[in-house]
């Protein structure tokens, strides 16, 4: 009995160990920002940091802007709830294109592609000193506005969104402005 | 009389090795030009602490109570950094600057570089986060201040570099 109960105890602290260094091997993910602005007086900007801080960054963050990780928007004229509400229908809906909008100089596309919302944004420059067409793209896991949308009545649930970017790998936001670029990922590498 | 100038040359002679084994915070001043001058002020951190004995208690300790609110988050930031492999953390860089904070082993390195003008410090993690332990709540006391100065690794932790002056503050 006592060497079942011996044998028993030695394999589990083996898979405890295993399962730590498993997780200690898994490289955790960064996120990365970069903003490059071209030019003789342009600047350039590359952020890398452990997402991890990113989820601690949040909580440094004012209490008047946050309660315990999220955001409250009661001075909006769209609650929470109501966007909420909005969210599951499109949800039910599959892949559709949600919204089009085109203008004379401007597109705004928004689109749930499988697991991905995606919303796209294009607007042509205007005149001479104008540096450009400017283009939005943003990409959305569906998992993510679910984790952003399960607070409770009113609130963005902040640090929920984030553990959720914790499994996301990819490109999250692009905005193309002329030739200036600002671009957020996250990946496995630390630059 | 003969013995009596024996201990206390022994004193002397003690006191001084001890101090001599013991950290010591340089401050080096380096100025080219108009008048080139070199001044260099060591200061071991035993007098320091030793002159604590002399300062009021409530002098003795730097206020900061709006620490207390993200001393958690402080904490933990030290930590996961501390945590983190080796890594450029920050880069800006412009026509007329550069700034890059990096990780490299214990030390959190932030480099400053500007029209003819440079800042390096050197941030050492460990000591960091040891110095956050020692926050009550509202402030930080000068003598544990120096305790975690006197552990950071010999080595410069602070250098200006401008157009005709060098500081540089370091441990020895």
């Amino acid at each position: 009995m006592t060497r079942r109960v011996l044998a028993v105890m030695t394999f589990a602290a083996i898979s405890a160990l295993a399962v730590r260094t498993v997780e200690a091997q898994q490289p955790r993910p960064w996120i990365h920002v970069q903003v490059t602005e071209p030019g003789e007086d342009g600047k350039n900007a590359r952020v890398n940091l452990p997402l991890a801080l990113a989820e601690v960054a949040l909580n440094v963050i004012s209490g008047e802007i946050l309660s315990k990780g999220q955001i409250k928007l009661d001075k909006h004229d769209v609650s929470v709830e109501d966007i909420r509400l909005v969210w599951r229908e499109l949800k039910a809906s599959g892949d559709a294109e949600f919204l089009t909008l085109q203008e004379k100089d401007k597109q705004i596309r928004i689109v749930r592609e499988g697991d991905r919302i995606r919303i796209h944004v294009d607007k042509a420059g205007e005149g001479e000193e104008d540096e450009g067409d400017k283009q939005v793209r943003i990409e959305v896991p569906v998992t993510l506005v679910d984790a952003l949308l399960g607070g409770e009545s009113n609130h963005l649930d902040l640090q929920a969104a984030l553990a959720e970017l914790t499994e996301e790998r990819g490109d999250i936001v692009t905005v193309r402005d002329g030739e200036k670029l600002v671009r957020v990922w996250i990946d496995k590498n630390k630059s | 009389m003969k013995t009596v100038l024996v201990v206390i040359g022994s004193l002397i002679l003690f006191a001084g090795v001890t101090l001599a084994a013991l950290p010591w915070v340089v401050v080096d001043v380096r100025q080219t030009e108009p008048e080139a001058f070199y001044i260099s002020i060591p200061l071991p951190l035993t007098l320091a602490r030793a002159a604590l004995l002399f300062v009021d208690e409530d002098d003795a300790r730097i206020e900061i109570p709006e620490l207390a609110r993200f001393i958690t988050e402080a904490e933990q930031i030290v930590r996961l950094l501390a945590d983190a492999p080796d890594a450029e953390l920050v880069r800006i860089s412009g026509r007329h600057e550069e700034v890059i904070v990096a990780k490299v082993g214990d030390n959190l390195v932030i480099d400053v570089e500007t029209r003819g003008e440079e800042v390096h410090v050197r941030v050492p993690l460990s000591r960091l986060e040891e110095l956050l332990s020692y926050y009550d709540g509202e402030a930080f006391e000068v003598s544990d201040l120096l305790d975690v100065v006197g552990a950071i690794s010999p080595g410069e932790i602070v250098q200006v570099r401008g157009r005709d002056r060098v500081v540089t503050v370091a441990i020895r």
